[in-house]
């Protein structure tokens, strides 16, 4: 069987994509930058790793060599994106361009599933919700602006590309705030549960007939909310008031999408908002119980 | 209202110091174990998990050690401080994990 690449296989979304395709019968090359931590990946039987840097064209050849398909996570992400413009088109742009390519070359009929962002899209606040995929797009930050770079890179050189354009990623587990968040207390914020986004990748890679097309890919109806409302239920499950949140005084990126079509085609929304909050309040209760 | 996580930080480092005021200046090793306590909980009241719920437990258990220590200390009783210290300073560590979580990830 010919294996499915999934660049950045090793980061926090790629492993479990990587596990995900594994469950589901196919064999995974994981391609990733040889400091990344490959436990639960190395050894597994049907996962192939490769230690590799995407900046790199050998290193690319290698990775899309005899593949079926290909889930490019591989990117540099805020807020190391922010600080490092070259590095980040570097790896956000061209290192896409160079699978791009070296796929072209070697195998054209793999699809190349491309994992956007919706931060592409910029200040929506002043648009009627929810955002559509033809909605223009404009960067905010140094990683949008790349993504929009990538993305039509990829219309240009690769056809058989399917694009996720991919909302903020709800983890289930505690982590610590950002001095500000990065939205207005009151804009409009429709976030996704990991386990949701990871679906939509391995889905957009099987099944079939997607090419060309772009996706928003967000939470579905139960997630819209507002920044404050969303900060304030994560608050009140630590028991912190919601006056300790710092909100962004101009817009963000966030907002409701339309995900009618890709919930259609892909079918990746499972986990509702009240559903991810029981998890988080689960999450909670077993540190509490420690 | 003050968190109680903070609350338990500011009794420890209280505790911590009427201790090491106590303590007999032939037993360094425990000062300067009780000085870096207070220096580590100084620096560990700004982040949010001291004002989280997640807190309470932790801090209420290095509260309960230091003020042990405490007592120890000013009843002239040091039978059992180095194994009061002891747990103080593994709870101190599991504190120290546990505050400085993750960042939050957001494409």
């Amino acid at each position: 069987m010919r294996p499915v690449l999934v660049t950045g296989g090793a980061g926090s979304v790629g492993k479990r994509v990587v596990q995900r395709l594994c469950k589901e019968g196919y064999t995974v090359r994981v391609f990733d930058l040889p400091n990344m931590d490959y436990t639960g990946l190395e050894g597994v039987e049907g996962i192939e790793v490769l230690r590799g840097d995407i900046t790199q064209l050998t290193s690319v050849h290698q990775a899309v060599e005899g593949v079926s398909a290909v889930i490019h996570l591989a990117a540099l992400l805020p807020p190391a994106s922010e600080q490092h413009r070259e590095l980040t088109f570097a790896v956000n742009v061209e290192g896409t361009t160079r699978v791009a390519e070296a796929l072209k070359r070697t195998n054209p009929d793999a699809p190349l599933v491309f994992s956007s962002s919706v931060s592409t899209y910029g200040d929506t606040t002043g648009v009627k919700p929810p955002v559509m995929v033809d909605h223009s797009q404009q960067a905010l930050d140094i990683y949008a602006e790349s993504k929009i770079a990538a993305e039509g890179s990829l219309r240009e050189s690769y056809p058989n590309t399917v694009i996720l354009r991919i909302s903020g990623v709800s983890v289930p587990s505690i982590q610590s705030p950002p001095e500000v968040w990065p939205f207005m207390a009151d804009q409009r914020l429709e976030f996704i549960h990991r386990d949701d986004v990871v679906t939509a990748l391995c889905a957009a890679a099987m099944v079939g007939g997607t090419s060309g097309q772009v996706f928003n890919i967000a939470g579905g109806v139960t997630w819209r909310t507002t920044g404050r409302a969303y900060i304030k239920d994560y608050y009140d499950l630590l028991g912190v008031p919601i006056e300790e949140a710092h909100f962004q005084e101009h817009p963000g990126w966030c907002d409701w999408y339309d995900t009618e079509e890709s919930q259609r085609v892909l079918r990746y929304q499972s986990i509702s908002y009240q559903a991810y909050l029981g998890q988080l309040r689960g999450e909670i209760e077993k540190m509490m119980q420690q | 209202m003050i968190p109680k996580g903070i609350e338990n930080a500011n009794a420890t480092i209280e505790a911590c110091r009427l201790t090491l005021a106590g303590l007999d200046s032939a037993d360094p090793e425990s000062k300067e174990v009780l000085q870096s306590v207070i220096e580590i909980l100084e620096g560990l009241k700004t982040k949010f998990f001291l004002k989280t719920n997640l807190a309470i437990p932790i801090t209420n258990a290095s509260r309960k050690d230091a003020t042990e220590l405490q007592s120890l200390v000013e009843e002239h009783d040091l039978s059992c401080f180095s194994e009061v210290l002891a747990r103080f300073r593994g709870n101190m560590e599991k504190l120290l994990k546990e505050a400085n979580m993750d960042g939050l990830i957001i494409t």
